[in-house]
């Protein structure tokens, strides 16, 4: 326990002050000559446990009285492990965690954890007199100083979103504000759930950001203010997928649904809403274990009833539309409705230009197979001296298979990378000096036996594994010629030795990689083991088709987060559905953006969903040798966080009090006197 | 008769003039040697009628009953009641406890102004005066007399006396029980720190004695409220060990002991039938020999 006013505490060695008057008292006795001894001895005899007892209960209680009062008056805090950094002089720095599942609360309707931790953060500050206060919230992830700590309620940037949080960078962040200004000592208060998606305990980054927090020269205080009621009741519903398809005459919509619940309290029959074009329908869909889904749940659709992105009647030619999916209200509100777009699939066209015929062919037959009959692709084939007049508006995928493009071609090239195209560079015969996104091409080698893929990001990216989980076979791969990749990237892809086989280059929008060889027999067996290669190129038009489509459906940060391929603002994107947001968190938040006729549906990810609460061993790993204190909080739980307590010192004042006067009261008056003197009437 | 009065601090002229309108008495039958206002339990020339009884050869003439003769033909004599003298035996306790006095009189003063005054009036009224002055043994010893000169011993004995020492009052009650051969008027005055059990002994036997025995009991008003508030180290008066001792907290227990105590007390001499008088130093001296006297004096007659 500390203070605010600790040097009121210097105080203290007055408790010993009824000892000392009672030792002085004692000291200051009068002698009186006395004839009744007997009865002297007898009482003494009889009362001397009892009076011993109760004579230091009473000198205990008054210590205790004058100690509850020196307390009282020094302001001690509820949890007052501020007293080094509770002055005016600090500075707090709050680490505001907005996913989704910070709306939930303790009961349907009530006030959320993010909400409630809110309240107790500004409580708490103004109880410690802080003036300064810096938030990062985990969507900007930038610090914003505020005024007063009661700004912190009032601010949107700190409503919640349905965007996840990434506990690393936000402490990263929390970092570099307090090393540039080192003038006062601060405090890291950070607002979670600790979901594991949000904290990310596997992230590299934990061992540097403990020891930045470890050097920061002023010391730093971490508070942890951790609402883990996982929400056991808690139903969440998702679209995973929905597509438009003709049907007859007409088009059905075919929904792909998933609801999903922490915990399995046997089967319940889920009502689920289905908003379309303002007409409604409520289907069942029954639930028994943690999961259920729903697969290709038909509702017909009416194209020209629908609306484009622009709220303009679409035409039939775009065929797209958005609805919104909800079930009943539980405790987490943000995961009790889901947004979705559908659209007719957009063409998969991929632009070609290669100098190797052998390649090309095969290039050609990869991206010309669309993974679906009712899906359509087409290849525009370019030689490389015509391709400063190729067209790439509605291309998903640029191959290029010649040297790295330089002056006009060079400017096409970037606008369509801009527009968040994807390009595949392969290695020409001749490799020229230029490069694109810092990266270029060296020279080319020959292996034999051929080299086989050593390593490769099997988990995310274009060589994930696939649905089902089984890995794709790219160990299999015969490498016999690379081209030396040269350049900053992250390798997707390696052989031995660490040559890069897929390396993609760091660009803000779209996605730019170099593979370090090519289809043509002579370099590899990528055209005769044609798995890997087809996936690779499909995943990449998969992601290119995002700039090109009608409709698509993205995790909220995804689509306008760092790294993303569109930026909202700068693409004229507007909410058309969902809750008012500010727009300059345009595909954070949940609902339905659209902008030139192209609809994009945002919903939280789907970790959001299912991921579990950190572990309190795995928290106290993440904060280890740091100075640090964690404080679980109910989601409406009404108790501040730090509060001044001296009420129950002055309680316990008083009742110290009380109970010396009640030890104190002299014992009942015997009748001694009385009835001597009634004898001696006549 | 009380040549240096003026020196008797402990008496009041006026307190005696008052009380000696009422006779001092004893309330059993007294063995005197000489003609006196107390009974006796022998027949006597009072003018008191006591009985008849059958004439016996040697027997006065003159004391025979000759209306009885003449109307029933057989010889009685007459017999009266017999008054005789009383011997007050004044027992003072001189023990270091009969110092103390919270009231600015001292619990020997008081016994010294009660005692003179009772000697007084006896001697006044022809009963013999003695006087026992006891502490750990007879300190001062006077035996019963009646000449006024035997007065002024007994009243410079009574002025002389210092409390000093412990006290042993049974066994001197005893020996004075012993001692003291024919009926007597006791008054013991003290403040009977002893224990009861002893004390009844003391008294039994003095009842055995056919003594008529009146108590004192004297106690300051300080020792009945005992309502100290510093702490104190009180000093035995009798020569034993010190106590220090919160007031406070010894209070209530203090109070239960003295209870448990005057209620032996008053057992006692309820039991043995003593003129019991519990003494408060506050208290006017003269109403309580007033009331001592004239209770006296209601209770006379039995023989």
């Amino acid at each position: 326990m500390t203070f605010l006013q600790p040097w009121l505490l210097l105080a203290l060695p007055i408790v010993a002050l009824p000892v000392i008057i009672h030792l002085v008292n004692q000291w200051r006795f009068q002698s009186v000559e006395w004839a009744a001894m007997r009865f002297l001895l007898a009482a003494k005899a009889l009362s001397r446990g009892y009076s011993r007892l109760r004579q230091w209960l009473i000198l205990a209680l008054r210590m205790l009285a004058v100690a509850a009062a020196v307390f009282a008056v020094s302001r001690p805090l509820s949890r007052g492990w501020l007293a080094s950094l509770g002055g005016d002089e600090a500075a707090a720095i709050v680490l505001l965690d907005r996913s989704p599942s910070m709306t939930q609360a303790a009961v349907a309707g009530g006030e959320s954890k993010l909400a409630t931790a809110r309240r107790q953060v500004v409580s708490a500050l103004e109880t410690l007199g802080t003036k300064r206060v810096i938030l990062i919230d985990s969507v900007t992830g930038s610090p914003l100083e505020l005024a007063s700590p009661r700004a912190l309620a009032a601010l949107p940037e700190t409503e919640p979103t349905a965007a996840p949080a990434d506990l690393p960078k936000m402490l990263q962040a929390a970092c570099a504000q307090l090393r540039a200004d080192t003038a006062a000592a601060g405090s890291i208060w950070i607002c979670s759930d600790e979901r594991v998606n949000d904290w990310k305990p596997a992230d590299g980054a934990w061992p540097a950001i403990r020891a930045e927090i470890a050097a920061i020269p002023q010391g730093v205080r971490v508070n942890l203010l951790a609402a883990t009621d996982p929400g056991e009741d808690n139903l969440a519903v998702r679209v995973t997928k929905a597509t438009l398809e003709p049907r007859g005459k007409g088009w059905e919509l075919l929904l792909d649904l998933a609801l999903r619940r922490q915990r399995d309290q046997g089967p319940v029959r889920v009502p689920v809403t289905v908003e379309l074009g303002g007409a409604r329908s409520t289907i069942e869909i029954e639930l028994a274990g943690t999961e259920a889904v729903l697969s290709r749940h038909a509702i017909p659709v009416d194209p020209a009833a629908l609306a484009s992105g622009d709220g303009e009647p679409s035409d039939l030619a775009r065929a797209s539309g958005w609805g919104r999916v909800t079930i009943p209200a539980d405790v987490n509100p943000a995961d009790n409705e889901a947004y979705f777009t559908f659209g007719k699939a957009p063409t998969r066209r991929t632009v070609i230009v290669a100098e190797d015929p052998r390649a090309r062919d095969a290039l050609e037959l990869v991206v010309g197979i669309p993974p679906d009959k009712l899906l359509t692709a087409a290849v525009d084939v370019v030689a490389p001296a015509e391709a400063a007049g190729m067209a790439l508006d509605e291309a998903a995928l640029l191959l290029w298979q010649a040297p790295i493009p330089e002056g006009e071609t060079l400017a096409i090239v970037e606008r369509f990378v801009d527009r968040g195209g994807d390009v595949v560079f392969l290695p020409p015969e001749s490799p020229n000096a230029a490069s694109f996104a810092g990266v270029g091409w060296g020279a080319w080698s020959e292996h034999s036996p051929p080299l086989r893929p050593a390593s490769w990001r099997s988990d995310e990216g274009w060589l994930a594994g696939t649905l089902t989980g089984a890995a794709l076979p790219v160990g299999e791969l015969e490498i016999r010629r690379v081209c030396a990749v040269t350049g900053p990237g992250t390798d997707l892809a390696t052989l031995p030795e660490d040559l890069p086989l897929l390396r993609r280059a760091p660009r803000d929008r779209g996605a730019v990689a170099f593979l370090a060889t090519t289809p043509s027999p002579r370099d590899s067996d990528l055209a005769t083991n044609g798995i890997v290669l087809y996936c690779l190129l499909q995943r990449a038009i998969d992601d290119g088709l995002a700039a090109v489509g009608p409709a698509r459906m993205a995790d909220a940060g995804e689509f306008a987060g760092p790294g993303a391929r569109e930026t909202p603002l700068n693409e004229g994107w507007r909410q058309i559905a969902g809750p008012p947001s500010p727009s300059t968190e345009s595909g954070f938040h949940a609902g339905v953006l659209a902008s030139r006729g192209r609809l994009v549906a945002i919903n939280r990810p789907p970790r959001e969903d299912c991921s579990p609460v950190l572990a309190g061993d795995q928290v106290d790993a993440l904060f280890q040798g740091l100075s640090w204190s964690r404080f679980e909080q109910q989601a409406g739980g009404l108790g501040s966080l730090v509060e001044e307590v001296w009420r129950p010192c002055l309680m316990a004042l008083l009742l110290a009090l009380a109970a010396e006067g009640l030890l104190s009261l002299p014992h009942r008056p015997m009748v001694v006197g009385a009835r001597a003197a009634r004898e001696a009437i006549p | 008769m009380l040549h240096d009065r003026a020196t008797r601090t402990f008496l009041d002229s006026g307190m005696l003039s008052r009380l000696a309108a009422v006779p001092l008495l004893a309330r059993r039958p007294m063995v005197g040697g000489v003609s006196g206002r107390h009974t006796s339990p022998h027949r006597g020339a009072s003018v008191e009628f006591a009985e008849y009884r059958k004439y016996v050869p040697g027997d006065d003439l003159r004391r025979l009953d000759w209306r009885v003769w003449g109307r029933t033909d057989r010889n009685y004599v007459k017999e009266y009641e017999a008054d005789t003298n009383l011997r007050l035996c004044l027992v003072v306790d001189s023990s270091g406890s009969m110092n103390y006095g919270s009231t600015g009189t001292t619990r020997i003063e008081f016994a010294r102004r009660i005692a003179g005054t009772l000697a007084f009036l006896a001697c006044r009224q022809g009963d013999a005066v003695g006087i026992s002055c006891v502490a750990e043994s007879v300190v001062r010893h006077l035996p019963p007399r009646r000449n006024p000169a035997h007065l002024r011993l007994v009243l410079d004995a009574l002025e002389e006396v210092r409390p000093q020492g412990a006290s042993h009052l049974p066994q001197v009650l005893h020996e004075i029980a012993e001692t003291v051969r024919q009926r007597a008027l006791i008054v013991i005055l003290s403040d009977l720190f002893m224990e009861p059990e002893a004390l009844a002994g003391a008294l039994g036997h003095l009842r055995f004695r056919r003594h008529d025995v009146a108590l004192f009991h004297l106690l300051d008003p300080q020792e009945i409220r005992f309502d100290f508030r510093r702490p104190t180290r009180f000093l035995d008066m009798e020569g034993g060990s010190a106590l220090f001792a919160d007031p406070l907290d010894i209070q209530a227990r203090y109070r239960q002991a003295l209870e448990a105590w005057l209620d032996a007390i008053r057992g006692i001499v309820l039991e043995q039938g003593i003129d019991h008088h519990q003494v408060s130093l506050d208290d006017d001296c003269e109403k309580l020999l007033a009331r001592f006297l004239v209770g006296r004096a209601t209770g006379r007659g039995r023989r």
